[in-house]
């Protein structure tokens, strides 16, 4: 069951010692959709997002996306210091076989790095590590786009670039953004999810 | 300790463990060619015991966290491997008591000697790993290395045992010649260790729960 | 499974990569072993220790401790740098993880012995005329894989911790005891050309290999859970 390229969340439960992170969350996301991941500081953001890509166990309910890879931009750059930007992008390309030398020229291009891909990922600025996060993510070819506060380490010209880019992938994926200012999305329509003690309290799916 | 005094089953444990002293000191007849330090070995066999039970548990209640993740599980495993570190200190004590008028040495490198070192250092690497802090990963983790523990022993006892039936065998801790009396004994000293061993389990496992709790009421204050 | 031993590969030649990239780690580890060998010779030649009956014991505790250095580094750059999650994410299977970090272990653990055994050889001067090289070579092989496979499963447990890597060692000595039996005995065995008792040793550096190959299999998957 489950439609393909619809991510649904059902009853989403995590549970850290006795700790209850998420206590019952339930949205659904359709192709073409962009939502907004809001909520205070420890509202269990980080948890969700990192149970839906399959890094956290959940604790109950559950997450069913029957489409293709998944891509995850966290926090962290997640990159590998000592190799090149080019390598960076080549070896996860080559992970989830999509690898092709013109695409990685391609999504070089459109983050602005294209001059800087011969250079070691740990030269480069946190803004530009950030850039290049977001074109590995969109180098595995994804249908589901995770990103965990993708515009605080960005300029206003990264987030520019973010903003094309969240544009441009918009009719082929499934987007989920957690951010403090939605505004940052411009013209850019989304649907906000505000997550408060482990609930849902605004938007989500109310039929479920 | 005033909550210990007052529980009836402290004074029934007391009670049958003066039994099994007794037992030990006048039912048990003294050994000929040993004589009166043979007596030792009712307690640093019964410990010994304890200690590859407590393992046991270590690993059953390891492999029932990662399946079900039950806090009490771990909770388990940490008051056993804590328990299990006591006795096997305690076989690790009693044992060069005994070697040493009847083997002349203190210590030798026979493979159930070492095997019992090895397993002491297990569990002070476990209880290292654990922590007791009670953070899911911790838990997490400690229960993967108590499997691996568990899983290792044999490895430890075969390796060793092999290694010295290449070697000549100097000291032979076989033939040990017990008369049934001392059996007796022995099944009375094994029994009463492994209900002292289950009652100070149910002591450490409510003060490890009552530690943990006392740990997350302090973080949800200043949180 | 064709993409599982894909995988791995990838893996595996990106972290051989990367440590070549950086030489640092590797070279600091191949000098700690040098320097090993060094104060162990000078310090036996002081007490005239007769070389052939203690060089498998320090062929040994001196590849023990190069392991614990050379081994602790397999999740730890990645952790640092957040990469492991991207990776977890792109391996799928956890254990194709294990498998990628144990082989990439058991390579420079080779490496550095092709330099700091031959050194020890001369340095101790155990070479007799007696050697079973085979054998010996079979030894070193065998020990060294079963380092890196306990040293790969415990470098997952402990990276998870900060703060907590000094329980590497503390975790690997008690595990290391029935692999360093057969190693030194094998290795000893081999020195004084004495096969046929050599090969039960053999057998069970093989036993401990297969066991800490396979149990990774089913424990890795709740080691990087996260």
């Amino acid at each position: 069951m489950g439609e393909k390229n619809v991510l649904v969340v059902r009853h989403l439960k995590k549970q850290i010692g006795a700790k209850q992170i998420l206590k019952d969350v339930s949205f659904q996301a359709g192709l073409g959709e962009l939502l907004a991941i809001t909520g205070a500081n420890g509202a269990g953001k980080t948890t969700l997002l990192r149970i839906i890509a399959g890094l956290s166990r959940k604790s109950g309910g559950e997450v069913i996306w029957n489409g293709g890879n998944i891509g995850y931009i966290a926090h962290q750059p997640m990159l590998y210091g000592s190799l090149s930007v080019q390598e960076n992008l080549a070896f996860f390309a080559e992970m989830y076989g999509t690898m092709s030398q013109r695409r990685v020229q391609e999504l070089l291009e459109l983050v602005d790095l294209w001059l800087y891909r011969l250079e070691p990922a740990a030269v480069l600025s946190r803004g530009m590590q950030q850039r290049l996060a977001i074109a590995r993510a969109l180098m595995i070819a994804p249908a589901l786009l995770l990103y965990d506060e993708p515009f605080t380490s960005l300029d206003a010209d990264g987030r520019a670039v973010l903003r094309r880019v969240l544009a441009e992938y918009r009719p082929r994926t499934v987007q989920l953004v957690i951010t403090h200012e939605p505004q940052h999305f411009g013209e850019l329509g989304y649907r906000e999810i505000r997550l408060k003690d482990g609930r849902v309290v605004e938007g989500g799916d109310r039929s479920a | 300790m005033k909550d210990a005094l007052k529980s009836p089953s402290f004074w029934i444990l007391t009670l049958i463990m003066l039994i099994n002293i007794s037992v030990i000191v006048y039912y048990a007849p003294v050994e000929k060619t040993m004589g009166i330090v043979q007596k030792v070995f009712y307690f640093h066999v019964a410990s010994a015991w304890v200690g590859l039970l407590a393992l046991a548990v270590v690993f059953a209640a390891s492999v029932y966290y990662l399946w079900k993740r039950a806090d009490r599980a771990s909770v388990l495993a940490l008051a056993s491997a804590e328990i299990g570190t006591v006795f096997i200190t305690c076989t690790l004590l009693t044992g060069p008591l005994w070697a040493y008028p009847i083997w002349n040495t203190w210590w030798t490198w026979d493979p159930r000697l070492t095997t019992t070192l090895v397993l002491w250092f297990m569990y002070l690497a476990y209880i290292a790993l654990h922590g007791g802090d009670g953070t899911e990963a911790r838990k997490r983790l400690a229960a993967v290395y108590g499997i691996i523990c568990f899983v290792n022993v044999p490895l430890v006892f075969f390796s060793t045992r092999w290694w010295r039936s290449i070697h000549p065998v100097v000291i032979s801790s076989e033939g040990m010649g017990l008369t049934p009396k001392m059996r007796a004994a022995m099944f009375v000293s094994l029994a009463v260790f492994s209900l002292l061993y289950v009652h100070l389990l149910a002591i450490r496992m409510r003060a490890i729960s009552l530690q943990q709790r006392v740990k997350h009421l302090k973080a949800e204050l200043f949180a | 499974m064709p993409s599982f031993v894909r995988k791995a590969w990838l893996i595996y030649c990106k972290d051989l990569r990367e440590e070549f990239r950086t030489t640092d780690h590797l070279l600091s580890t191949l000098v700690f072993g040098t320097m090993l060998v060094f104060v162990f010779s000078f310090a036996l030649q002081l007490v005239e220790a007769a070389p052939e009956a203690i060089f498998p014991a320090v062929l040994w505790v001196s590849i023990v401790f190069m392991a614990i250095l050379a081994l602790q580094r397999s999740f730890a750059k990645e952790k640092d740098s957040g990469a492991l999650d991207a990776l977890l994410l792109a391996a799928g299977d956890r254990s194709i993880l294990f498998y990628a970090k144990f082989l990439y272990s058991l390579t420079v653990l080779l490496l550095l012995e092709v330099i700091v055994v031959p050194l020890l050889w001369v340095f101790m001067g155990a070479a007799g005329t007696t050697v079973h090289m085979p054998l010996f070579v079979a030894a070193v092989f065998l020990g060294s894989w079963g380092l890196a496979a306990v040293g790969t499963l415990l470098n997952g447990i402990t990276v998870q911790l900060p703060g907590a890597r000094l329980l590497f060692p503390i975790l690997a000595f008690p595990l290391f005891v029935p692999l360093l039996i057969g190693a030194v005995l094998c290795t000893q065995g081999a020195l004084v050309g004495e096969t046929r008792a050599v090969l039960g040793w053999l057998y069970l550096l093989a036993a401990f290999d297969l066991v800490f190959t396979i149990v990774p299999l089913l424990l890795f998957d709740y080691v990087l859970e996260g």
